[in-house]
């Protein structure tokens, strides 16, 4: 395991001078337990394993792969909802690991977070006027209930709801509503930073566009930070500017939205965007015929493969992917596209 | 003949709110060693239709209309009948491979029961049909896998191996709702390949249900686009996708967005979808539909031919013949959201 390191690395794309947020070799663990009475730590998970990158002021930055990916993980141990092992989240030029509870109150005002499940994530017993008065109660932000009141207003329209539905409940509202509410709730105090878990995974497409279109409005008029976690790659594509790939735990490319997506040089990229179907019948039967279909599953992350993680499914593994970890390396030399692999994908065979 | 003949069904629930029409009067035919794909968002009617064939509703579903399998009628049927079918001629792959299967049986001996279920074959004799099975949707190993238990499988080995019991009887159609939904999206091309290998060597139909546009583009020879309960347009794949004739179809392929293309905005449809406890006189489209002219809002439109095998239930369907249909939908807002209808969905 590295030691927290702090120093910004300039010329690598994960990693910037003076970011907003700047995570460095984040390394998050899970014990693994024995079955019987005494329940004792027989193991360790790795969820989230040596990640670094940045999130500039107003930029997104997308986080795709596949369950079990770590990317979710990787959110919540940005925002010290799960004690990472080691490594170092700065944000604003302040350390966020090691904190405690209490140190980190003042903070979740500015850093905040959307969930995945609008029906799991508002208390049903609070009216939606309480829901997003909540954040504010607790930072005491607004003293006078007027105040407040008038702040829960601005909040609904500003997710376009009315304040006609400020006393209704959070079942009464579509999945759509709910998710304006989590991200109302989400805005309550302020943030500069919101991480988003699949916010949009659990809607309808219809429905999707419109929250997508809201996150970007609010975005820009509001000047927010995105970390923007979600396995479906189109809407990571439409929202990011920059984009990170993670499997098993590591991010294996980070880069322009623009340039991982039409130039991917790892392999594991190239195989999920080819997987993508398109809803195009001619374009998607022609995919279908040169489609690099992966064999086999992703291992368990209690027990890694060695060297690439990637090596056990991927087409291109030689002996050297077994014996060495490849280290994120710079594709162009701007340094704004990252990947770590022995073997890259070269322009030639590339998914798009 | 067609394989199965959907002839004005309906199927409806009692609530506590009054009856939902979770399907209303659907007419289609699924023809031999054909793909349909089913497309429609939550609540559309799309599982419902389809679980109606082979009577897999709650027992206070009420259906009405005729299926015919074959030429024999289900609806109305004997037990036995069904019993006869489900699982042999008529076969089923669902959403979430854990809960379909028994967790405390060997994966084998679950595909080798479904076999004795339904041929008059020796325990020896089922367990090798499972095997064989368990082979042809490319479980590695297949002796060795037929022989432990579904939470040893991974999500999409568990998802084959549902694969391989739908197939162990040779049916003539199989019924996948939301086969990949619950899976990753490599996982994802691995299980669709599978079915389709499957379907081309054993030559049965199949009836796809799917929310993802993608899914039921690269596999379907015809798609049904549902809505509100109903069918709202169906056709040839291409012609669907490429010349859509219904305003909700149109609205369904420009809010994705692309994987090949970045930025821009997306155009969601305003509103949500009707409640099918209480839908509108009218095009139960009709009030989120930016086409909408009075005579819509008063009697449901019929589905009418709009091309070769191309139906619309859209009486406006000519406007999108006429005209590029991209920017549709683009002048609705972020706010359209808390329009009233949406807040119609909530029951």
């Amino acid at each position: 395991m590295s030691a927290p390191s702090t120093e910004a690395h300039p010329g690598t794309a994960g990693e910037r001078d003076g970011a907003l947020l700047q995570v460095r070799d984040l390394t998050t663990t899970f014990p693994v337990r024995s079955q019987g009475v005494l329940r004792r730590v027989v193991g360790k998970v790795q969820a989230v394993t040596e990640v670094s990158l940045d999130v500039d002021a107003g930029e997104t930055l997308g986080v795709v792969g596949e369950s079990g990916c770590g990317k979710s993980t990787t959110g919540r141990s940005i925002l010290q909802l799960i004690r990472p092992d080691s490594g170092s989240v700065r944000y604003d030029g302040r350390e966020l690991v090691g904190l405690s509870a209490k140190e980190m109150r003042p903070l979740r005002r500015e850093l905040s977070m959307v969930f995945q499940d609008p029906f799991g994530s508002l208390d049903p017993r609070l009216p939606v006027s309480e829901l997003i008065a909540e954040p504010l109660r607790i930072h005491q932000v607004y003293p006078s209930e007027s105040d407040l009141r008038d702040r829960v207003d601005e909040l609904l329209g500003l997710v376009g709801l009315k304040s006609e539905h400020r006393n209704r409940y959070s079942h009464e509202f579509s999945g759509g509503q709910r998710q304006r509410i989590g991200i109302a709730r989400a805005l309550a105090a302020d943030p500069r930073v919101v991480v988003l878990d699949e916010p949009v995974s659990a809607l309808d497409v219809s429905v999707q566009a419109g929250v997508v279109n809201l996150l970007e409005d609010l975005q820009e008029r509001l000047g927010l930070s995105y970390l923007f976690i979600a396995h479906d790659l189109s809407v990571v594509r439409h929202i990011s500017d920059r984009v990170a790939v993670m499997y098993l735990g590591k991010v294996v490319e980070l880069g322009d939205a623009a340039s991982v997506y039409e130039n991917p040089r790892h392999p594991y990229t190239q195989a999920l965007l080819s997987a993508v179907p398109l809803p195009d019948p001619a374009a998607e039967r022609r995919r279908r015929k040169s489609r690099v279909v992966l064999t086999g599953d992703i291992p368990s992350p209690a027990d890694p493969p060695s060297g690439c993680r990637f090596r056990t499914r991927c087409p291109k593994a030689q002996q050297r992917c077994a014996d060495e970890v490849p280290v994120l390396r710079a594709s162009d030399p701007a340094g704004t596209h990252t990947f770590a692999c022995h073997f890259p994908m070269g322009d030639a065979d590339s998914a798009a | 003949m067609s394989l199965l003949e959907v002839d004005g069904l309906s199927v409806t629930f009692p609530s506590e709110d009054g009856e939902v029409h979770a399907v209303r009067d659907v007419s289609f035919t699924v023809e031999p060693g054909e793909v349909l794909g089913v497309v429609g968002e939550s609540g559309s009617g799309k599982s419902v239709s389809l679980m109606a064939v082979p009577r897999l509703l709650p027992a206070t579903a009420r259906v009405t209309g005729s299926v015919r399998f074959d030429g024999t009628e289900l609806v109305g049927a004997k037990s036995e009948t069904l019993r006869g079918l489900r699982g042999s001629e008529i076969a089923m792959i669902f959403q979430d491979p854990m809960s379909s299967m028994n967790p405390v049986h060997t994966v084998g001996r679950q595909i080798a029961e479904a076999r004795r279920a339904h041929a008059a074959v020796s325990k020896d004799e089922a367990w090798r049909d499972a095997v064989a099975a368990l082979a042809l949707v490319d479980i590695p190993q297949p002796e060795t896998r037929a022989k432990q238990y579904p939470h040893e499988f991974s999500g999409g080995m568990r998802q084959r191996a549902m694969i391989a019991m739908a197939m162990v009887n040779r049916p003539r159609l199989i019924i996948a709702d939301e086969p990949t939904t619950a899976l990753d999206v490599t996982v994802q091309a691995q299980v669709l390949e599978v079915l389709d290998q499957a379907r081309v060597e054993s030559g049965a139909s199949l009836v796809l249900v799917s929310h993802d546009l993608g899914v039921v583009a690269g596999t379907a020879d015809r798609v049904q686009v549902m809505y509100g309960g109903t069918i709202v347009e169906t056709g040839p794949t291409e012609e669907v996708f490429e010349r859509p004739r219904m305003p909700y179809t149109v609205g369904l392929l420009s809010s994705l967005p692309a994987v090949d293309q970045i930025g821009g905005r997306l155009h969601p449809i305003p509103g949500a979808p009707p409640s099918l406890v209480s839908l509108p006189p009218g095009c139960s489209f009709a009030p989120r539909c930016p086409l909408v002219e009075d005579a819509c809002r008063e009697a449901e439109p019929e589905l009418v031919a709009v091309g070769t095998d191309h139906l619309s239930r859209c009486r406006r369907w000519q406007v999108l013949a006429e005209s590029p249909t991209e920017n549709l939908f683009s002048r609705t807002d972020t706010a359209s959201g808390a329009t009233g209808t949406e807040m119609e969905v909530s029951a």
